[in-house]
């Protein structure tokens, strides 16, 4: 559902290089990284997010000199939500006590930032 | 030749083999492996010294058996290595030539040879940048261009003083390199274009395995492969497991027939073992297809000649146990992927070695039966791939290329020691790179004012049972009790995999930081300067000889055309004494060839070549042929290759032009 997202699959394909680089760079935990709101997501959809972006910041792409760092968040996020209890953790430590399992997937400390398109 | 108004330059990728090395280029929306001026696509990772000159490739080689203690391969089991290494001290028993150590406390290896009557040292960085420099001219003579860049392949298992060695090994080719890859990776890049080309862009994942065993290296690798991104998923292998294994097995089966037939050793005798070792890689080669040889060598040792029948299954006897211990990473590799065996939609061959029928078989059997992938040639994929991640990175492809990503990883776990030696790991097997991590340490004495950092590589628990890489240490940290001070560690290994470490401590601020590689097996960047000059000295001495050489190819040239141009005339045009004549004249030039030819220069070639003419010349006009309809009907047609109206090389007169191709300035 579009609620789930901050940008679709689709969305991504359009960025600069630079524009997903501040968005990585900006996001707060691995899953805003990869423009997702906190909940539990599958592999296969997360791996398709993972590459996309992997294709707009790994250094081999974008020339950015903050591409590399960009990018071993992006890998670290990923590491973390496809590791076993990766997503429950976060989760957990997102929304701490009984009521992380109701989250909605809207964060107080997250504002409903925009990837910067002025680039 | 002049350079072209905007100076283009290209970038290559280059698989530097254990014995084989092969160059590609990205050029008109397709990779092109080049071939060499002997016209071989792969060219043997060989240097050779003789009296008057330096052989690089296929010519160092050829001249092996009379010279066996100057020609030097397999520079690739050395490089980034300690003299002492065990590895090390195995190999030097089956070398030819002489290895020392530089006495040095990194107790480097050095590579001894004679040259015009010195003894000269080298590196095994110098020894392959030698074979670079004669990759990138190939690429030079093919392209018309100066090539500057390149990406060179590594084997997966790799650690990171190899790679930085081989990296500065490209450097003194004077090669700046984009990057170092992983062959299999490579390997699969070649792969995934070949396929994407014939059913469009996949839109599943799929997971490939590459089973890469060439020469001397054996790697395996799964890969994801999804939207034109590959992803090495891990990795295994063995650094000393390839077809050489295979041909020393055959070389002392052979050893011991010989001891039994003749009651004499041949193993003291250099140039016997050369001998004998050429004929069992043939050996090994031709059973592949067939399935029985014989191997012989006139008088091989004492007078004595050999001669043995092996079968395909007695080789195979001899090498089960490699061939079973492949397969060993193997499931390692599928185990570090979490993948279950039919997970595995394809299964990439790749290396001279994966041809050896029994090795196919025992894969096979392993995934049930299932068919490999054959269909890039195993000896070219990875070069191939190499060109491909060329073009990524210099941004010199097509747009399906530029499309691609390659996502690599580090193959082995790297940590700092801690209390009572153990290996606390920072970065995991199989990262993807680049990756960073960060871990906070502290003192565990009170007012310990400095912090020793000591960097290994290596998947067991206790440092000493792994590889060290260097150590550092951060001084002036305040002082105050023990746990209480916060030092961050920070590992960071960049796209090629090589690693830094950099320790702060909070408080201060203070910071120290290595680039791993300067602390072991790496070249200073002094050696570097050193070695670029050397290399710089022996260009110079390379082009004097290499119109002394080609004067001579091209003399051969000629006598094996008027050689045929005699076979092709019969004997009402031409009569038996003048057959005679001009045959008696052959075999003179064979034996002058033989005897003074190694030590002639152009003017003897060319002289010796009028004389060959002017022969030729008396006996046509007797026969009243015109020269040119003779010589029309001996242009020798290089087999395989294209003529240049077929965007080949070679001209009508059968002159490749990549020997007239002056090195660009």
């Amino acid at each position: 559902a579009a609620g789930d997202v901050y940008f679709t699959e689709e969305e991504i394909v359009g960025w600069t290089g630079t524009q997903a680089v501040r968005w990585i760079l900006n996001a707060g935990h691995a899953f805003e990284v990869l423009g997702l709101r906190p909940k539990k997501f599958g592999n296969a959809l997360l791996r398709r997010r993972f590459l996309r972006l992997s294709l707009l910041t790994h250094p081999d792409k974008n020339p950015h000199e903050e591409a590399a760092s960009a990018f071993r968040k992006l890998s670290d996020s990923m590491r973390v939500l496809t590791s076993e209890n990766g997503q429950e953790d976060l989760l957990q430590s997102l929304f701490p006590g009984p009521a992380a399992a109701e989250a909605d997937g809207h964060l107080k400390t997250r504002k409903n930032q925009e990837p910067n398109s002025h680039t | 030749m002049s350079p072209s108004p905007e100076e283009k330059s290209y970038a290559v990728g280059i698989d530097l083999g254990t014995t084989y090395s092969c160059v590609g280029v990205y050029k008109d929306g397709e990779v092109q492996i080049i071939a060499n001026d002997q016209g071989n696509r792969t060219t043997l990772s060989y240097v050779a010294w003789t009296e008057q000159e330096r052989l690089l490739g296929d010519a160092a080689k050829n001249q092996v058996a009379s010279n066996p203690t100057n020609t030097v391969f397999d520079a690739k089991r050395l490089i980034g290595r300690r003299f002492d290494d065990p590895i090390v001290q195995a190999d030097l028993k089956l070398w030819p030539f002489k290895v020392v150590s530089d006495g040095s406390k990194d107790d480097k290896p050095l590579i001894e040879v004679f040259y015009q009557g010195v003894e000269k040292r080298f590196h095994p960085e110098e020894i392959s940048s030698m074979i670079l420099t004669k990759m990138k001219q190939t690429g030079e003579a093919y392209l018309g261009h100066r090539v500057r860049e390149a990406v060179i392949t590594v084997p997966a298992y790799f650690n990171d003083a190899q790679r930085q060695a081989t990296k500065d090994a490209g450097e003194i080719a004077g090669l700046r390199v984009l990057r170092i890859v992983n062959e299999p990776t490579a390997a699969a890049i070649a792969y995934g274009l070949d396929k994407s080309d014939k059913s469009g862009v996949a839109e599943k994942e799929t997971h490939i395995l590459v089973f890469d065993m060439g020469g001397g290296t054996f790697d395996v690798s799964v890969l994801a492969i999804q939207d034109s991104v590959f992803e090495v998923k891990a990795t295994a292998g063995d650094p000393h497991l390839g077809g050489e294994d295979f041909d020393n097995r055959i070389l002392s089966h052979c050893i011991a027939d010989f001891r039994r037939k003749h009651q004499s050793d041949p193993t003291r005798n250099q140039r016997a073992l050369r001998r004998l070792r050429t004929q069992c890689e043939r050996a090994k080669r031709l059973l592949s297809t067939q399935t029985s040889v014989t191997i012989e060598v006139d008088s091989l040792h004492e007078g004595n000649d050999f001669s043995i029948r092996l079968s395909r299954a007695k080789f195979e006897e001899l090498c089960i146990d490699y061939f079973k211990k492949a397969m060993e990473p193997v499931e390692q590799c599928l185990k570090d992927s979490n993948l279950p065996q039919k997970a595995i939609t394809d299964i990439v061959m790749v290396g001279g070695s994966t041809r050896i029928p029994k090795v196919q078989e025992l894969i096979k059997a392993f995934f049930n039966g299932k068919e490999l992938c054959k269909s890039i040639n195993p000896d070219e994929a990875v070069a191939y791939g190499a060109a491909v991640q060329a073009a990524i990175v210099s941004g010199q492809g097509s747009e399906d290329v530029q499309n691609m990503l390659l996502l690599d990883v580090a193959p082995l776990s790297l940590g700092i020691e801690t209390a009572g030696g153990m290996m606390q790991v920072l970065i995991e097997r199989n990262s993807t790179v680049p990756t960073s991590k960060s871990q906070d340490f502290t003192t565990f004495e009170d007012y310990q004012d400095h912090v020793d950092i000591s960097v290994y590589e290596g998947e067991r628990a206790m440092v000493k049972d792994n590889n060290f890489l260097g150590k550092f240490t951060l001084k002036d940290i305040p002082k105050s009790l023990r746990g209480v001070p916060k030092i961050q560690v920070t590992f960071t290994i960049d796209t090629n995999g090589i690693l830094q470490v950099r320790a702060e401590d909070a408080k201060s601020q203070k910071r120290s930081e290595i680039q791993i590689a300067n602390e072991k097996g790496r070249l200073t960047q002094n050696d570097i300067q050193k070695m670029l000059q050397e290399a710089e000295k022996y260009k110079g001495e390379d082009e004097i000889s290499k119109g002394d050489m080609l004067a001579k190819e091209e003399l051969k040239v000629y006598m094996q055309r008027f050689e045929k141009g005699i076979q092709d005339l019969d004997d009402t045009k031409l009569q038996r004494e003048d057959r005679e004549r001009l045959e008696g004249k052959l075999a003179d030039a064979y034996k002058w060839l033989e005897n003074d030819g190694l030590k002639a220069g152009k003017p003897e070639f060319d002289g010796k070549q009028k004389e060959l003419q002017a022969v030729m010349n008396t006996v046509m006009l007797k026969i009243n042929r015109s020269q040119t309809e003779f010589w029309d009907q001996q242009v020798v047609h290089h087999e395989g290759e294209k003529t240049i109206d077929k965007g080949g090389f070679i001209l009508h007169c059968g002159v490749d032009i990549r020997d007239l191709i002056e090195d660009p300035q």
